[in-house]
């Protein structure tokens, strides 16, 4: 296999935390990748280095919208739609005509996102149960036809699509071994504990909340890098924690998102017991390990394949009283332990979480798909 | 009267057959050429300085381009500076005006930082202002109606006051130097004939035959500049017959004061072929500024003239492929909503109303007694209908059946590539005729180097 188009939901702008060292860097040492991303803004297809990016508004004829700007879609072996339904429908309608492999990639079951999220605020009805089951069966008969499977995890595979049937290859959230940050070391006797991404009512933060309030130390503040600055200033507001003690900002890019990581001591990664949250190891880990720092996360299967308790993370149940316990615990570990402990849990997800490795072995899944004809 | 011939004849004495007449006289060894122009005047219609934003637009703050789309715009567009620099015109009738496209919310900010950083090798002169730096350039953007700061996010990239970049231009003056200059040329004859309405153009053997209501010409090559009704007389011809016209009147509302120190541009729509809603200080007004344009679908190809209603029929060129074209812009909620809202726009009390409402987004203090509709001002845009691929085109078209005659359909910014698009005509007729075009003088005079 010699060449890929990789059409993202992403917009242009957008960070891309996978697609980026995945798919921009690692994976085009071994084959010609190109990346389809689209805009809400531009009317006319654009080029940058191997990303095109095309009107949105053009989704629906983007083949057309490519060969228009002399693009030649067979000269791709394999075309992968990330997420996009609508798109994925697209492609294998054109899968003969242009004689090219499809594949699939489901970064997070954004189906069952959105009803879980229906549930948590009340709004699910009969009717979204039903929209999602037809959903989620129509997805199946798409995936079913395509030549590979990209999912996150093997067990968002077997709990949201059990019935798959082409060939599956796991593509899990890894680190990028270019774009590790060094820990910031302060000599203060606070610890400083890190919450970065989405809030929102469906990750009940204000369970984690209710636990710092319980907690009989006084040496810890909680930073709070979030797009969601509104929702998290009510939330804390809310609250009966000493507003001093808590710090809310909007990191603009990654980078800026990867140093505030570095001047805490502690990520957080807490969330509800449910099968959304708990089928694959967050994104938000892997930003904290690349920093350098560890992470008290929920103890379910996927982190717990990765992780040891008290060795290079700490993993917990999601209820106050436990995340109270254990909040106690790293508060009162010396500074020493927990950057140990960091350096322990990025060298773990360089050996089994690794976007360069997983590239090679992407791209030799690729190749002996593309000879098996 | 006997007919006259020439090497090359043009049809419409707006801004596009202007330059065009002065480039083929001034750069070609083509010896005889006509300008027909059915009207008393030159640039009657949309060439007017009263009929569009007079913006040169070049690329750098039109939000739907990519880089390389505003690398072509930028070329023909420092063509017009170059033109009013070398004759001295400006000051006169072109300006340097501040100008900036405003990204408004967090969306919106966070493009037009984006793009910025992507326009900045093309364009290195843009800055962004953010809102202490929009305060002092341009308060009214930024204050409310209570004079406090306007509470969402806002960013504004463009060029300051007092810069070396042009921005605007009187177009209607600038056809008029095209012709003058051409005129001066000498060992040439160019000849303008205007109240010569082109009743009808047939082909003869290598030459064609244009009757006008006074006379007959023949013509080597015809290049037919008509705005809308370039495609009403191809299909005369029985050209251009897979297009259809969408005449789109665009109109206007005056401030009754100075309230913008620059031209503002919003975020355009990138499925619409024209700017969003924009303010701009108007040099035939005082610097008032003038808002809009608004768009709207007309039965007819020219605005504030009597008739053109059966034109406009024959043009709309309707069929079940432009009932296709009809159906998916309507299935658009985005494009239905901006024609329900630009309709509402042409109904007198409530129109004001509702464009004031609109125009905040630029200036959140903007009141009823702020603006008036301007009457009289705005022309037509002819936006082509594909009736091959069933999609409205964004953007110019041009039949070339290549039997010595073009027709040009420039909807806008047609003024700003006249020059561009005068090159690529001028090339094609001298191709045909087996004449030269002298691109180096061509260059030294208006291409920039970079």
């Amino acid at each position: 296999m010699k060449k890929i188009l990789y059409i993202t939901d992403r917009e242009e702008y957008s960070e891309h935390n996978f697609i980026g060292p995945l798919f921009e860097k690692y994976l085009s040492e071994y084959l010609q990748v190109d990346i389809v991303y689209f805009s809400k803004y531009k009317s006319y297809l654009g080029q940058k280095d191997r990303c095109l990016i095309i009107p949105e508004f053009k989704k629906k004829n983007m083949f057309e919208c490519l060969e228009d700007n002399d693009i030649n879609i067979s000269s791709y072996d394999c075309i992968i739609v990330r997420n996009m339904h609508d798109v994925l429908k697209y492609v294998l309608e054109n899968k003969n005509k242009y004689n090219i492999k499809v594949g699939f990639r489901l970064s997070f079951p954004k189906i069952t996102g959105e009803l879980e999220r229906a549930k948590a605020e009340n709004r699910s009805n009969l009717i979204k149960v039903i929209n999602h089951k037809l959903r989620t069966y129509s997805k199946l008969q798409l995936i079913n036809q395509c030549d590979i499977f990209l999912p996150t995890s093997k067990q968002m595979q077997e709990v949201y699509y059990p019935n798959v049937k082409t060939k599956i290859f796991v593509i899990p959230s890894a680190i990028d071994p270019q774009r590790l940050h060094d820990k910031v070391s302060r000599n203060d006797k606070k610890i400083i504990f890190a919450y970065e991404g989405t809030l929102s009512k469906l990750r009940n933060f204000e369970v984690v909340l209710e636990a710092f309030c319980t907690i009989k130390k006084d040496n810890w503040e909680l930073h709070i890098s979030t797009k969601d600055m509104e929702y998290a200033k009510e939330y804390v507001k809310s609250c009966s924690l000493n507003q001093d003690k808590i710090k809310i900002s909007k990191a603009a890019t990654k980078d800026e998102l990867l140093d505030f990581i570095t001047r805490c001591d502690v990520g957080l990664s807490l969330l509800p017991d449910i099968s959304i949250f708990n089928t694959s190891v967050h994104l938000k880990i892997m930003d904290y390990y690349t920093s350098g720092v560890p992470s008290l996360m929920s103890n379910n299967a996927q982190n717990s394949s990765i992780f040891i308790d008290e060795k290079d993370a700490w993993l917990c149940d999601f209820n106050v009283k436990v995340i109270s316990q254990k909040l106690e615990k790293i508060i009162d570990a010396p500074k020493s332990k927990i950057r140990a402990m960091g350096k322990a849990g990025q060298e773990r997800l360089l050996d089994v979480r690794n976007y360069k490795i997983i590239a090679k072995k992407l791209s030799n899944v690729l190749n002996e798909m593309q000879e098996a004809l | 009267m006997a007919t006259k011939h020439y090497e090359v004849l043009i049809v419409g004495g707006g801004i596009s057959g202007a330059a065009l007449f002065y480039e083929l006289a001034k750069y070609t060894d083509i010896k005889s050429i006509a300008l027909v122009e059915k009207y008393e005047k030159l640039a009657k219609l949309n060439s007017c300085g009263t009929s569009n934003s007079q913006t040169i637009h070049c690329g750098d703050i039109e939000t739907n381009y990519t880089v390389e789309k505003a690398k072509g715009v930028k070329r023909t567009a420092n063509m017009i500076a170059k033109y009013c620099l070398q004759h001295n015109y400006q000051n006169k009738f072109m300006f340097a005006h501040q100008k900036m496209a405003l990204g408004v919310g967090e969306e919106e900010v966070y493009y037009m930082k984006k793009r910025h950083e992507d326009f900045q090798n093309l364009f290195p002169y843009l800055k962004v202002f953010d809102k202490e730096k929009l305060a002092q350039i341009e308060p009214k953007l930024v204050f409310d109606r209570n004079g406090k700061y306007r509470p969402d996010e806002i960013v504004g990239v463009g060029v300051e006051a007092g810069s070396k970049h042009y921005s605007t231009v009187d177009f209607g003056i600038m056809t008029e130097t095209f012709v003058k200059n051409a005129k001066k040329i000498k060992d040439k004859v160019t000849d303008v004939y205007l109240n010569s309405k082109v009743i009808e153009i047939q082909k003869d053997d290598s030459k064609h035959i244009i009757k006008t209501q006074h006379q007959t010409f023949t013509a080597d090559f015809v290049v037919v500049n008509a705005g809308a009704h370039s495609l009403y007389i191809a299909h005369q011809m029985g050209y251009g017959t897979d297009y259809g016209c969408l005449p789109m009147a665009g109109s206007f509302y005056l401030t009754t004061k100075k309230i913008l120190n620059g031209k503002v541009y919003m975020v355009q729509n990138p499925k619409l072929p024209f700017a969003a809603l924009h303010g701009d200080p108007d040099i035939l007004a005082n610097g008032f500024t003038r808002f809009g344009p608004t768009a709207l679908a007309l039965p007819k190809l020219e605005r504030y003239t009597g008739g053109t209603y059966m034109d406009f029929a024959k043009t709309l060129n309707f069929d079940t492929n432009i009932l296709k074209i009809f159906s998916d812009l309507l299935s658009d909620k985005d494009i239905r909503n901006y024609i329900f809202r630009n309709f509402m726009f042409e109904i007198p009390y409530i129109n004001k109303k509702l464009f004031v409402k609109d125009a905040r987004k630029i200036v959140p203090s903007l009141e009823l007694d702020d603006i008036r509709y301007a009457k009289g001002f705005g022309g037509v845009r002819p936006q082509v209908l594909n009736k091959k691929n069933k999609k409205l085109m964004l953007g110019e078209a041009s039949i070339n059946p290549g039997t010595g005659i073009i027709f040009n359909m420039t909807p806008s910014p047609g003024a700003t590539s006249c020059l561009g698009n005068a090159e690529r005509d001028t090339k094609m007729v001298c191709t045909y005729l087996n004449k030269q075009f002298n691109q180096d003088e061509f260059n030294k005079d208006l291409v920039d180097e970079d």
